[in-house]
């Protein structure tokens, strides 16, 4: 595994997902496949800077997200009368894009919090439990009274919910919800472990 | 081939199997091959594991609530940790990064104090327990990003090493060896000290780079404020304001400021994405740089090869791509010994 193309990926790639899933949202109408849009990009952008890293991580992520668009299209994958751009209003789109907001540590670290107090309880406790009170899974599974086997199952849900709402924002949340059948944070959680 | 959301609950469940205190040798096996099976696993696994390391920030918002409370939002927002926090970041503009030129104090010369600071890193960090604290180095050639329990961040460079130690009190960082970029989080009731050696930096707040050998240090700014002060300073009229743009060295007792815009500054911290920048650099200076990064070590014993200027951005760990680019654009001959890779006229 290549550590630091990962590193580089998260730091460089990863951080626009949000200015990238509203670029891709503008001009394609279904909504559910902006998720697989997105991981098909992620993969190309990979695997080219596995070979050469872009001197513009962001421009190269926009880019290469408006060839995978025009090539579905092109390959009939969705009905064009209903995109409401067409793709050549893309090249305009992405010199449109407003920059990234750069966050100071402590605003970092709001964000973190509020995606961490969404989370559904049952979540929450073991997310808490494990990163602030550093405890064991034996420990917390006999401190809530529950099996290990539905420790992990919580820090699983967790930590995919910290995921969308980390990377994603509150759009992608939605598209997410929609997509993979995760909870939003309005709705109840319904105790499964 | 699996839809996206069998494998990215597939990554999800393999972090969380992956914490948990009967982990194998066979697991971590199978783990390697789901990643290897394809490229779009190893990117879930990548992006549910970085928010899992970022989650290690929590446990800076651990301190005020008693243990087993878990706090909801409604506690965070009362907490004074946010009071100053801008709540909707959207209301953050966005910022520029060219051509900013900051304002500096008037350059002083003062025996410096290095700060540290600790950055958190992944599988590749080695990490052990040092008394009052923890430390971590990352080996030549590897990069290694470390969050603290305060809620800062800090990346480690090749061959690093720093000693943290964060409590109620304070948060200190030594600079063992090597260099770090600091994130630092604010906090009005723990200053932020970094030192290496016999220097010493306060940060109040802010994002930069400290580098050490032996006893030379050099600190880059590249966001907020960092105030340098003597180490034995008895008046804060002593000390010297550094903000985005500003590069101290501090050689023995000599402190030397220069400014550089803020995209040049930046430029220093290529590393992180595995590269480094020459501008007119020196052969001679090119390669200890390079040598930082790579076992195999450059060597120039001829003057004139050694002044050989060299522009570019090349990628710090492939040593073999830097020679091809060496013989085919200079008069360079190379000649390789081992672990040695020898640069003489041609």
């Amino acid at each position: 595994m290549n550590e630091s193309l990962r590193e580089w990926f998260v730091r460089e790639i990863l951080v626009h997902e949000r200015a990238l899933v509203r670029f891709m949202m503008r001009v394609w109408p279904d909504r559910t496949e902006i998720d697989d849009l997105c991981h098909d990009t992620y993969i190309r952008v990979y695997e080219s800077a596995a070979k050469s890293l872009p001197a513009s991580p962001r421009a190269f992520l926009f880019t290469t997200a408006r060839h995978l668009m025009a090539d579905r299209v092109r390959r009939g994958r969705i009905v064009s009368i209903e995109m409401r751009g067409d793709l050549d209003s893309l090249n305009v789109l992405i010199d449109d894009i407003s920059p990234e907001q750069q966050l100071n540590a402590r605003q970092e670290l709001w964000r973190l919090t509020e995606a961490f107090a969404a989370l559904p309880q049952s979540c929450r406790e073991v997310m808490w439990l494990i990163k602030v009170e550093e405890l064991s899974r034996k420990q917390i599974s006999e401190r809530l009274g529950i099996t290990p086997k539905a420790v992990e199952k919580r820090i699983e849900r967790g930590v995919q919910f910290l995921e969308q709402a980390y990377f994603g924002g509150k759009q992608a949340e939605v598209i997410g919800s929609y997509a993979h059948g995760i909870q939003t944070k309005d709705e109840p959680g319904h105790g499964q472990s | 081939m699996d839809s996206l959301k069998t494998i990215k609950d597939t990554a999800a469940k393999w972090i969380a199997r992956r914490g948990g205190e009967d982990w194998s040798a066979a697991d971590e096996s199978e783990l390697n091959q789901w990643l290897n099976a394809s490229t779009g696993n190893l990117i879930a696994y990548t992006r549910v594991e970085a928010a899992w390391r970022e989650a290690d920030r929590l446990k800076v918002l651990g301190a005020g609530f008693p243990p087993g409370y878990v706090p909801d939002l409604e506690d965070f927002r009362a907490s004074p940790f946010f009071k100053h926090v801008a709540k909707d970041s959207a209301v953050m503009p966005a910022r520029q990064f060219r051509d900013e030129i900051p304002t500096l104090a008037p350059r002083k010369h003062w025996a410096i104090a290095a700060s540290i600071l600790i950055l958190f890193a992944g599988s590749f960090l080695a990490w052990m327990f040092w008394p009052g604290g923890a430390a971590y180095s990352t080996p030549v050639g590897v990069t290694a990003a470390v969050p603290l329990s305060d809620g800062s961040k800090i990346t480690l460079n090749t061959n690093s090493e720093i000693h943290v130690t964060v409590n109620d009190q304070a948060r200190k960082v030594e600079l063992e060896r090597g260099e770090a970029f600091f994130e630092v989080v604010p906090d009005p009731l723990r200053p932020f000290i970094v030192s290496a050696g016999n220097k010493q930096i306060l940060v109040l707040g802010t994002k930069f780079l400290v580098k050490r050998d032996r006893n030379d240090v050099r600190v880059v700014v590249t966001e907020g404020k960092v105030t340098v002060s003597p180490a034995s300073a008895s008046s804060s009229a002593d000390s010297v304001l550094l903000t985005a743009g500003a590069i101290v060295e501090a050689k023995g007792k000599k402190l030397v400021v220069r400014e550089r815009s803020l995209s040049e500054a930046e430029e220093l911290l290529s590393w992180r994405s595995g590269y480094v920048i020459f501008h007119e650099t020196s052969l001679i200076d090119a390669v200890t740089e390079f040598n930082r990064y790579n076992t195999r070590k450059f060597i120039i014993e001829d003057p004139a090869v050694a002044a050989i200027s060299i522009s570019g951005n090349f990628r710090s760990t492939n040593v073999d791509s830097f020679v091809r680019i060496l013989e085919d654009g200079f008069p360079i001959a190379v000649e390789r010994r081992g672990e040695r890779i020898i640069l003489t006229a041609r």
